[in-house]
């Protein structure tokens, strides 16, 4: 790969030939029409070739050079919006934005409640509260099951080290599991 | 002076081998994306539930190799945002496989999809009773008196917790992979949820915690090119056949997102991000200082150089807070996921890892 290759000097080569067109342009408009229109064109054509010429002698590999362009341009922007959404101002507007959002949904919600929990209500469905209260039942449940089991694990190791006449059996190993096994399966332990 | 002839041979040389490439894009489109749009099966490293609680799951992943490493490598990841199985995400690039194919007995703690039910999850619950008892099971079913223990992202948070609390903690040696500390350093999520105009609280209190869309667009928002610069890169490798099925795979990951406990979420906000507690040596849980000086373990922290989400700084942070002699700070190329899921984790960061915890679990 040339080492002229690169986004700068692909930069350069366009400024390079909006100059030169510029200038042949201005220069075509004031000049004196010559007797043959067309020399005017053969000499835009030259130009033009000359400057893609330079073109593939600067990058000969242009396409990868501008698939480094593109994504150079995407971490650009990318650096742009972080540089915007960085500042005080932006988490300020984005904070009070929010808080609006969630007071509006919050009205609403409670203005449609009693409608809503009467309809499930007349559904035989439970309400959001309802069904809120049941998991915190639950993980209740579950958080003394998890205690009953500490406790058993440390009786168990307890008697296990403590005592040397009768020891008590190891557990049995936890049985390989199907990972694909349905919710609600416990291990062993 | 370059022959322009010469060259004009050569960019159409170019073009035809980019023509050739279009065609072979097109044809592995069709047929990856178009008649066989399934994405790959993931998390294909056999593994045993267990324990449970809930719906956290233990999982053990059994090692293969025929000399066993003398310690099991117990992973614990984010709580919320996404689900763990990036950790063993396809055959041949999966770092919890890596570790099973070095001879590690891995377990891996799952939180489950974190839902409104979750919102009373908190630090505390984590710290004090769950992973306590994981930890105790994985110590019965090995038979072992350690372990070594893995924190990535916000589980490094709750590992780095542990730690501090519980002294006497059967953990010999300890990683931290990309993993918060110094939340002023925290980037853009810094300066969002570290502001007073956060509604940290309202949102609790209406949705229990952040609910998996609201969790999906603030991600979003963090690399608003992201999905731009991600489909661009699928177009420019897509002749590759070997590159198709990995996009699927952490392109599925990336967008399979899951809420996090309001109780959990408050305590980052308000104690981390807003207040900089845990390095300030202020976080307090239960009445009990958390305070990163009382950790002695040897100590590997990983850090990516283009995180975006925990910026190096953050990472390094702890480094100066513990109280370990033997402490090792890498700072490896790649974003937030990639240092551990990506391709250059292969040579990068997996042997590091691997080397640095062989050295230090003889028993």
């Amino acid at each position: 790969m040339s080492p002229q290759a690169s986004p700068n000097n692909f930069t350069e080569f366009w400024q390079d030939f909006l100059r030169q067109s510029s200038s042949f342009w201005s220069q075509a408009a004031t000049a004196p029409q010559p007797p043959d229109p067309s020399h005017a064109w053969q000499q835009f054509v030259t130009m033009w070739t000359a400057c893609w010429t330079k073109a593939f002698t600067l990058s000969p590999d242009t396409i990868q050079t501008s698939q480094k362009l593109w994504m150079d341009q995407l971490e650009t922007i990318s650096q742009g919006f972080a540089k915007v959404m960085g500042t005080d101002t932006f988490a300020a507007m984005q904070g009070q934005f929010f808080e609006q959002q969630l007071s509006w949904q919050d009205h609403l919600t409670k203005t449609i409640q009693p409608q809503t929990d009467a309809a499930l209500r007349a559904l035989n469905l439970p309400s959001r509260n309802q069904m809120d209260r049941l998991f915190e039942r639950i993980v209740n449940i579950e958080e003394r099951l998890d205690d009953v089991e500490t406790d058993t694990r440390l009786i168990r190791r307890a008697l296990r080290h403590g005592n040397d006449a009768a020891p008590v059996a190891d557990p049995p190993p936890a049985r390989a599991r199907n990972r694909n096994a349905p919710e609600g399966e416990g291990a062993e332990s | 002076m370059a022959n322009p002839m010469m060259q004009a041979a050569e960019f159409t040389q170019a073009m035809q081998n980019e023509l050739h490439k279009n065609l072979t894009r097109w044809s592995n489109w069709m047929s990856d994306f178009v008649v066989s749009p399934a994405e790959p099966p993931m998390a294909q490293t056999p593994r045993d539930l267990v324990w449970k609680r809930g719906k956290i799951q233990l999982y053990r992943y059994p090692s293969q190799a025929a000399q066993r490493q003398p310690l099991p490598y117990v992973m614990v990841p984010w709580l919320g945002i996404s689900r763990p199985y990036i950790l063993d995400m396809l055959p041949g690039h999966s770092m919890i496989e890596y570790l099973v194919q070095q001879g590690h007995e891995v377990y891996l703690i799952d939180w489950g999809v974190i839902a409104e039910e979750d919102k009373n999850l908190g630090l505390e619950d984590i710290v004090f009773k769950i992973l306590p008892r994981a930890i105790d099971t994985i110590l019965d079913l090995s038979q072992v008196p350690a372990l070594n223990l893995n924190g990535f992202c916000l589980g490094g948070v709750i590992t780095n917790s542990y730690l501090r609390l519980h002294p006497d903690a059967p953990v010999r040696n300890y990683i931290a992979i990309v993993t918060p500390v110094d939340f002023e350093q925290g980037g853009l999520l810094k300066t969002w949820l570290g502001h007073a105009a956060f509604p940290t609280d309202v949102l609790v209190r209406q949705y229990g915690g952040i609910p998996t869309s609201l969790m999906g667009m603030g991600f979003k928002m963090l690399r608003p090119t992201g999905d731009a610069a991600s489909l661009s890169g699928l177009w420019f490798n897509m002749n590759k056949k070997d590159y198709i099925p990995i996009y699927k795979a952490m392109d599925r990951w990336a967008n399979d997102f899951v809420g996090m406990p309001g109780r959990f979420f408050s305590q980052i906000q308000h104690e981390l991000y807003a207040q900089n507690k845990m390095l300030k040596g202020e976080l307090m849980l239960q009445g009990r200082r958390v305070n990163l000086r009382n950790i002695q373990q040897p100590m590997f922290v990983a850090a990516a150089s283009k995180d975006h989400i925990v910026p190096p700084l953050a990472a390094k942070g702890l480094m100066g807070a513990v109280g370990s002699q033997d402490k090792q700070f890498m700072e490896l190329p790649g974003g937030h996921i990639s240092v551990f899921a990506g391709r250059q984790a292969h040579t990068m960061l997996w042997p590091a890892l691997h080397a640095w915890v062989v050295e230090r679990s003889a028993v």
